[in-house]
């Protein structure tokens, strides 16, 4: 009797020890705290100039007819419809320079490029004269010609735009009257673009 | 002589036991009796840990720790009357090189102490403001080039109330797979730690970064818990 009861015993224990052995799983209790709907929303940056989203003018300077000493005054509006602000504006000038192919230079050496006769003489944005700026960070002469802005990216300096915000950028300049002949330039002309680009 | 014959004896009885438990399913008619202990009572204990957001606010607002100005149920903006320009939104929205904090409180509701093992995130690719009539729908994207480079470009940290850094990383790894704490923590039943969320918007190139503007990003963030040891 007392024998059977300890076997007894020993078996249920051992039973036991086995499915604790052979188990993979164990149902732990858990429980996951969450936090949901952390919403993310990107804000948008959007630049129109002249009233035309992206980064081309299209209000565009169209001078025709002139002659040494005319001078011109062109303003393009740029607005920023995003919701970010811009701490900075940038232009990028590119332009093709046409002379017709029978005219003669007046000297040796004079510049095929129509764009070095046409001189910037101020640039404003909003209202700020930032052509000193401007010729410093080109390392430019002054007067600034137009040549010296081919296809570069020149910036205003810490002038932003607030989201909602217009502001103009303008530029006062003239086919310069050098002194010397300039019958070479007769018809030629310059067709080219400004992009604007605001940056956060 | 003796000897033997007991060692046999002993060693028959062993075998017999032996063949028997072999066999298996012998009765025997034997004394019996039966004790009983009775109402012994196996209650189990409960496990509940919450994660709710908790800037100290005047009035204990639920929802998400970054939010936009349309969840915010109360209508006043920004709601987090103790918190000025660190509310759970940006005016104007998330711009590369943000950065936000946010606390929520983990709590410990149940009865068993629990220890906390793992955060992880999980996208949304919604987030229903006032459902019903009048709601403003949310929609979050879960995948896709702006989607992997806001993850990736996001980064968050999480400290508990003590300052000690729990996470700190891109939202990527709690997105993917989440987080396992190297060193999980125990906590008591009840109790409640302030946690810390930070996010910032690591910068990067304007072209890769261009492709996030007007995106939205919805998460959850999740901790979980287990038994304590």
């Amino acid at each position: 009797m007392g024998l059977k009861t300890k076997l007894a015993m020993a078996l249920a224990t051992s039973a036991a020890g086995a499915a604790m052995i052979a188990g993979g799983t164990f149902a732990y209790f858990s429980s996951t705290a969450t936090n949901t709907a952390n919403t993310f929303a990107a804000g948008t940056l959007r630049l129109t100039a002249n009233g035309v989203a992206g980064s081309s003018s299209t209000g565009a300077m169209d001078i025709t007819n002139a002659e040494p000493g005319t001078s011109f005054d062109q303003t393009w509006t740029l607005e920023n419809t995003g919701t970010i602000d811009a701490n900075s504006l940038s232009a990028a000038v590119s332009y093709t320079s046409t002379i017709p192919s029978g005219n003669t230079v007046d000297f040796s050496g004079e510049d095929p490029d129509f764009g070095s006769q046409l001189y910037i003489n101020k640039i404003l944005v909003g209202g700020t004269d930032v052509t000193s700026y401007v010729e410093n960070e080109l390392h430019a002469s002054t007067p600034l010609t137009l040549e010296e802005l081919q296809g570069k990216t020149i910036s205003f300096g810490p002038i932003g735009l607030k989201a909602g915000a217009s502001t103009t950028v303008e530029i006062q300049g003239d086919f310069h009257d050098t002194g010397a002949p300039q019958n070479y330039y007769q018809g030629a002309s310059v067709v080219g673009q400004v992009a604007f680009t605001a940056q956060q | 002589m003796l000897q033997t014959k007991l060692k046999l004896a002993a060693l028959a009885a062993g075998s017999i036991v032996g063949a028997a438990m072999i066999v298996g399913g012998t009765t025997y008619a034997m004394f019996t009796s039966t004790a009983t202990n009775t109402n012994n009572t196996f209650a189990a204990g409960t496990m509940n840990v919450t994660l709710t957001r908790d800037n100290s606010d005047l009035v204990n607002v639920p929802g998400p720790m970054f939010y936009t100005s349309a969840s915010d149920n109360t209508g006043s903006y920004p709601y987090d009357k103790n918190i000025g320009s660190g509310s759970g939104e940006l005016p104007g929205g998330w711009a590369p090189g943000d950065t936000l904090s946010r606390y929520a409180d983990l709590t410990n509701k149940g009865s068993l102490k629990v220890q906390i093992y793992k955060i992880s995130a999980t996208a949304d690719s919604q987030n229903v403001i006032h459902p019903g009539s009048g709601s403003t729908v949310y929609t979050g994207a879960t995948s896709g080039p702006a989607y992997n480079y806001f993850i990736q470009q996001m980064q968050i940290t999480i400290t508990d109330q003590t300052g000690a850094t729990l996470y700190q990383g891109p939202l990527s790894t709690l997105v993917n797979g989440g987080y396992t704490l190297p060193t999980p923590f125990t906590m008591a039943a009840p109790s409640t730690d302030n946690l810390k969320f930070t996010a910032y918007l690591k910068p990067g190139s304007d072209a890769d970064d261009n492709q996030l503007q007007g995106k939205n990003f919805i998460f959850d963030f999740n901790i979980s818990a287990r038994q304590a040891p």
